[in-house]
């Protein structure tokens, strides 16, 4: 970083503390009429091995002026590699609201069914963020919801970039009260294809339906795509969720069930729709091998004899649709969350994972022991057993000790221990980690190392790299 | 020399912004409409004028939560006759609805339980960054506590600020009754 970025990003914090500073008197000044909010999120990162820098600041601010609201997102991004850093109002949106209607311009996020058609969400967790920028008009009244936009796609997921174009409508009837039926219809279009794009136009239609009737709950959704790609070739595609699930005393039974192919648009990373992964990690085969289809069911049963003893099993398979392998993923997940004393508590999970290529068995458990109101001792262990298609084993075995006084102080320290050489990866990495909080504020200091993996959230994987060096994240909430 | 000044940066600003006053219990709880369990629709102001507002974000996967629910559920079943009302509010979506429902049958949970259907109740309006976050808000709707993480213990604050907001509560404290 050079020094006028430095001082450019300290200018902008200093910006942010008069914020602080500001809004409270304006909070303690506000009526049901008018308030402002405001938050701050900074992760800075120092490389251990090249010596470079890193810094990713947010600052988020919120108006409210009666039945209007406005906001905006500022974001510094520094990275280690200069050419990709940028200073930018990433989002803004000025809406007005008044009961069950919503007149929003600017950015947002829309779930349209369970993301057959519509799936734009944001996820820090999975580095996930596919916003719309556009118009939209939502009403939510007692027997009926309808949402509609025109909106351009922004997505900053996977390096996936491009010229997106999205309209949508979407609407929900309750005619009695346990009962919901509804649709939704997607036009998107691509307005940079390149060769390999295959959703260049793609229409998109779903039906939907749920019913909550007593301890049952039932949702099915049938979306169907008409499209084609950059050379005018049909890329149809259609899919089908559904999920039952039923309740009776300590016992409560969950099935999914999904089918779907060429239905995900523009691309598997980063698209703008995806239907639920029916798995207990999140996992799908479209994201883990890019597969253009999956059909594939879970099989869930939660158990809680107590609330002091929760049982949760899981079984789920899935199969790819079209393509020249033929994928499979099967999971089967088996945990405990058991409270032996008012002061001890417990949490044991035994998953394996088999995936074309590659099977995976974790083994974990975690405890807490709270000595007395403000003190707490943690520990977390679990250990990663793989096995890849050219029968090499390996594992992966980590370890964290944790203590926490009241709210306001955790310290973490751990480590972990591999038995294969991965990239240039370290086999022994350690760190010790600082949490602080105060009032709305968080600090996270963290030095060491901390393993890389495959983390994944709503059937989107992301492979984070291990990292080794120092971490500084500060959030604040004004 | 660069990471020093950094350091400094950072921690003028955290002290910065933790000076006295500069507290969220100052501002009123965003309001709010979002689907419960059956699909109605919740309003949080709709809510305001009958007793203390316990708001939850959670989620099935968030171990502390589920020990703050365990807590939350005895709240309520002692204090929702004198207007004591929880939202706990899944961040999960729409899309991890089977999964809500099974967790909150299984371990016959009784307040609201609502879908935050995009996010947009937890990040927008309430700026949340980490789970279990908390708020609680007094009759009028002010906030008068908010906290990340949760642990057994917390309970014996969050009870004491229940019976301070229930309605009678100033009857009581003249009366010098415990308020329950």
């Amino acid at each position: 970083m050079g020094n006028g970025k430095v001082l450019f990003i300290i200018a902008f914090m200093a910006i942010t503390v008069a914020s602080g500073f500001i809004s409270a008197p304006l909070a303690r000044a506000q009526d049901d009429y008018w308030s402002v909010s405001a938050a701050n999120w900074m992760q800075y990162w120092h490389y251990r091995d090249t010596k470079k820098d890193s810094l990713e600041n947010r600052f988020i601010v919120d108006f409210n002026f009666g039945d209007f609201y406005s906001g905006a997102w500022l974001e510094v991004f520094e990275p280690d590699r200069p050419d990709r850093s940028y200073e930018k109002i990433t989002q803004r949106y000025f809406g007005w609201n008044d009961g069950g209607l919503t007149v929003h311009l600017g950015n947002f996020y829309q779930v349209f069914g369970r993301g057959l058609t519509l799936n734009a969400f944001y996820d820090d967790a999975i580095d996930f963020d596919n916003n719309l920028d556009g118009v939209k008009v939502s009403g939510i009244y007692e027997h009926i919801e309808f949402d509609a936009f025109s909106a351009k796609g922004i997505n900053h997921t996977g390096g996936v970039e491009g010229d997106f174009t999205l309209r949508g409508v979407s609407g929900a009837l309750s005619p009695v009260s346990p009962a919901r039926l509804g649709f939704s219809y997607i036009r998107f279009k691509q307005n940079d294809f390149m060769i390999f794009d295959e959703s260049a136009n793609v229409n998109l239609t779903s039906f939907f339906s749920e019913i909550y009737y007593g301890p049952f709950e039932i949702y099915s959704e049938y979306a169907s795509r008409r499209g084609y790609d950059a050379f005018g070739n049909n890329t149809d595609g259609d899919g089908t969720y559904a999920n039952v699930s039923i309740s009776q005393g300590i016992i409560n039974l969950l099935a999914e069930y999904k089918n779907y192919i060429n239905l995900i648009y523009p691309y598997p990373q980063g698209a703008f729709n995806n239907p639920p992964p029916a798995s207990h990690q999140g996992r799908t085969l479209t994201s883990l091998q890019g597969a253009r289809g999956e059909r594939g069911y879970q099989l869930g049963a939660l158990i809680a004899p107590s609330f002091d003893l929760n049982f949760d099993l899981s079984f789920s398979e899935s199969f790819e649709r079209g393509g020249s392998r033929k994928n499979y993923l099967s999971e089967k997940f088996a945990g405990v969350r058991w409270q032996a004393t008012r002061n001890i508590i417990f949490n044991y999970h035994w998953d394996r994972i088999d995936l074309t290529g590659e099977d995976e068995i974790e083994n974990y458990i975690n405890g807490y022991f709270y000595i007395d109101r403000a003190n707490t001792v943690s520990f977390t262990a679990y250990t990663r057993r793989f096995i890849n298609e050219g029968d090499e084993h390996y594992h992966e075995d980590y370890l964290t000790l944790g203590f926490t006084r009241g709210n306001s102080l955790q310290l973490n320290i751990g480590g972990s221990v591999t038995s294969r050489s991965f990239r240039f990866d370290p086999k022994r990495l350690a760190f010790v980690e600082l949490i602080l909080r105060l009032k709305g504020h968080e600090l996270i200091i963290f030095n060491g190392g901390e393993r890389g993996g495959l983390i994944c959230s709503s059937g989107i994987c992301q492979l984070r790299p291990t990292f080794e060096g120092t971490r500084v994240i500060l959030f604040s909430r004004f | 020399m660069k990471l020093q000044l950094f350091c400094v940066a950072i921690l003028f600003m955290f002290l910065a912004v933790s000076a006295p006053g500069q507290n969220i219990k100052t501002k009123m709880a965003p309001d709010f409409t979002l689907p419960d369990m059956d699909g109605k629709r919740v309003t949080l102001s709709d809510n305001f004028g009958d007793g203390p507002i316990y708001i939850s974000f959670w989620a099935t996967w968030c171990k502390p939560c589920i020990e703050e629910m365990k807590i939350l559920e005895r709240l309520y079943e002692k204090y929702r006759d004198r207007g004591f009302r929880v939202f706990a509010i899944n961040t999960e979506g729409a899309r991890a609805r089977g999964k809500i429902k099974s967790f909150v049958k299984s371990n016959r949970l009784s307040f609201d339980i609502l879908i935050d259907r995009d996010g947009e109740v937890f990040r927008r309006k309430y700026k949340g960054f980490a789970i279990p976050f908390s708020i609680m808000t007094d009759p009028q709707g002010k906030v008068i506590f908010s906290a990340v993480g949760f642990k057994p213990g917390d309970e014996e604050h969050i009870e004491k600020l229940i019976l301070q907001h229930l309605p009678g509560a100033e009857d009581d404290a003249k009366k010098g009754g415990s308020g329950e």
